[in-house]
């Protein structure tokens, strides 16, 4: 026997409800000497023990009653009917053809032991039923993947890589604390464009990340100029200076060249306020943030509260604020490392068995127990007349 | 004017007695009744339409004056009293019990009988038997109240009829027969045969409390049958109107039962004033 919700027990303190009204009701009144007695009712001048007898009988059965809602409300879960079931097991395979392949020997054999092999996808397909192509899957939804995982399970394997763009987030739910099997061989298809710039080296992001020149192109079949045009808005000549400072020291380093446009064919424009005619492609870097959250196309270089703009200035952090974005802005983000198993494990939480959604496999008897129960409380109670 | 309660507390019968009966004969002016009678009280002059018969002739010939002799006139009305004593006598009301109410209306009654010289004897009815206590003889209102005071209830009705020979004579009779007449199964009417005559008339005094005529009690009570001391418990609510409608039929019954020229039923609550209920029983007895 076991309980979904055992705090919920504590409703059997409720059980001395009926107690309590039946001493209420059994406490015997004052004694009164009467004269007239041959004319009290027959029907229930039936000797008090056997009302009392009744009585208790009814207090049973009410105490009966409360006891099964209790249990009904804290969920009875009765083993031996559980244990009958076959032992559930769960694949969920991440979907990426590297993957797959790597594991393809071992979820073929589970498939044929009957044990559910599933893509790591929205609905969580079958393995076999669904071809890698046809799977809905972004790995931001992962836990709402996750979520679908029904019938408590009673051990899940994972199937997947140890990229950490994998997952991105902290932490995932899952039922079972999940046996991560790791492709080894996963090679991360590294997507970030090198950047060509005047001298004729490169710029690519090395496997830490860094972005380092090269003299011969990398990996990636993408290729960037490494020059930019920028304009400024209303920004006072102060400001203009800083910015420019900054520029050239960015082209000092990593040797891109930033010529100074109109408003209009700039990639960046630098202005004091926020204007609202940018065209598609180009980026506002705004010198003081209004309070306004960085959209897509608008950043903010300083902030009021915490960091303003001087701040930002007299610390340095003005050239690397803007290459930041200008590399976020050319989709040369991190490379897409690799975490240890270790950390993968740690992102992966038990759902604490209380939250969830069981039910009891004892409800309907117990429904229909204390069906027959009131049935009987109210026989009972309608023939002794309560 | 004191309470029944009042009354009953002072726990002295002769007591109680006069203050009833002050209360009574409020605004009467107590003299003597004259009439004839056998022991001499005065002379007075002769008026027309006296009774020659009664002119005391010894007296004109040394006075040579029309004289008639007086006396207080006699009554010649025996008045039975009867107490009931059996175990539901003892139902106690607002701290008044049924055999104090009944005791002290005896006692008042006696005192009034005694007052007029009225025969005065007096019978209990106890463990099953009628006893009589108390003879009429000139003592015998002093008699009753010694054996009143005594008095104990217990026990049940008589189950033996009461025989046919104790109502018989031929003299002038007020029976007073005060109970609660709550005895289920009574032969009344061979009591009411008994009294079938002219010169005999039966009051049958039954005293009731308040929750007897009118059950307004609420709440768990454990009813104790005063004669046979058996138990039972009983939510007053609920059996409220079974009893009153019950015992409203049985006091209809008696009614009934009671329809004879010479007995009279006469209901009374324990919490009438003694006062009010002894004018009604005089009121309405038709023996003078």
């Amino acid at each position: 026997m076991e309980w979904i919700q055992p705090t919920l027990l504590w409703g059997l303190l409720g059980l001395a409800i009926p107690v309590l009204i039946h001493l209420w009701n059994g406490k015997k009144g004052k004694v009164i000497a009467w004269a007239a007695f041959p004319w009290m009712d027959p029907k229930e001048s039936q000797s008090s023990r056997s009302v009392k007898l009744e009585n208790w009988l009814l207090l049973l059965v009410r105490m009966l009653l409360l006891a099964i809602l209790v249990f009904l409300l804290a969920g009875l879960i009765w083993k031996g009917l559980v244990s009958s079931r076959e032992y559930k097991v769960v694949h969920l395979i991440w979907p990426e053809e590297q993957v797959e392949s790597e594991f393809r020997f071992e979820l073929e054999q589970a498939a044929q032991k009957g044990q559910q092999v599933r893509w790591l996808a929205a609905g969580l397909p079958d393995y076999q039923a669904n071809p890698i192509s046809s799977l809905d899957f972004s790995s931001e939804n992962l836990q709402e993947y996750l979520e679908e995982l029904a019938g408590d399970p009673d051990s899940i394997y994972l199937y997947t890589g140890l990229q950490e763009s994998f997952f991105p987030k902290d932490s995932y739910w899952f039922p079972q604390q999940p046996v991560v099997r790791v492709a080894e061989n996963y090679i991360s298809k590294s997507s970030s464009p090198s950047i060509t710039l005047e001298s004729g080296e490169f710029l690519d992001l090395d496997p830490k990340g860094i972005l380092v020149k090269t003299a011969s192109k990398g990996s990636s079949a993408q290729t960037i100029s490494g020059q930019f045009s920028f304009a400024f808005g209303d920004l006072s000549e102060e400001r203009k200076t800083s910015i420019r400072a900054a520029l050239d020291a960015i082209e000092e380093v990593y040797g891109f060249s930033f010529t100074e446009n109109d408003l209009e064919g700039a990639a960046f424009v630098f202005s004091d306020s926020l204007t609202s005619n940018l065209n598609e492609d180009q980026i506002l870097f705004l010198t003081e943030n209004q309070l306004i959250e960085n959209k897509d196309q608008v950043f903010a270089l300083s902030n009021s509260t915490y960091q303003n703009w001087d701040e930002t200035v007299e610390n340095g952090l003005l050239p690397e604020l803007i290459l930041g974005q200008i590399l976020t802005q050319l989709g040369i983000g991190k490379a897409d490392l690799k975490i240890s198993k270790t950390q993968l494990e740690q992102k992966f939480l038990t759902i604490p068995s209380s939250k969830l959604t069981r039910t009891a496999n004892l409800n309907e008897g117990l429904l229909v127990l204390m069906l027959v129960l009131f049935a009987v409380e109210r026989f009972l109670a309608y023939r002794s007349n309560l | 004017m004191p309470s029944n309660l009042e009354i009953i507390k002072l726990n002295d019968l002769r007591l109680a007695a006069r203050l009833i009966s002050q209360q009574l004969r409020q605004g009467i002016h107590s003299g003597i009744r004259v009439g004839v009678g056998s022991e001499f009280e005065q002379y007075r002059h002769y008026q027309p339409g006296d009774d020659l018969k009664r002119i005391d002739w010894k007296y004109f010939s040394r006075s040579g004056k029309y004289m008639i002799k007086e006396s207080t006139t006699e009554s010649n009305l025996q008045i039975r009293l009867m107490l009931d004593l059996s175990g539901s006598m003892n139902y106690v009301e607002n701290g008044v019990s049924r055999l104090d109410y009944a005791k002290n209306l005896i006692a008042s009654l006696a005192y009034l009988g005694f007052l007029q010289g009225d025969g005065l004897s007096y019978f209990t009815l106890s463990e099953g038997k009628v006893q009589q206590k108390v003879a009429p003889t000139p003592k015998s209102f002093q008699r009753i109240l010694l054996f009143l005071e005594q008095a104990k209830a217990a026990g049940t009705w008589p189950l033996e009829p009461i025989s046919e020979s104790f109502f018989q004579g031929k003299e002038r009779e007020l029976v007073i027969w005060v109970s609660d007449f709550l005895q289920k199964e009574s032969e009344w009417e061979n009591l009411i045969k008994a009294f079938n005559h002219p010169r005999k008339e039966l009051m049958l005094i039954q005293i009731l409390g308040e929750q007897e005529l009118d059950f307004k009690l609420e709440g768990n009570f454990v009813f104790r049958d005063l004669e046979s001391g058996q138990e039972v418990v009983q939510d007053a609510r609920t059996m409220q109107t079974d009893f009153r409608k019950r015992f409203q039929a049985y006091l209809d019954h008696l009614d009934q039962t009671f329809q004879a020229p010479n007995v009279q039923l006469i209901r009374v609550s324990m919490k009438e004033p003694l006062a009010a209920v002894i004018r009604q029983i005089l009121n309405r007895k038709k023996l003078a």
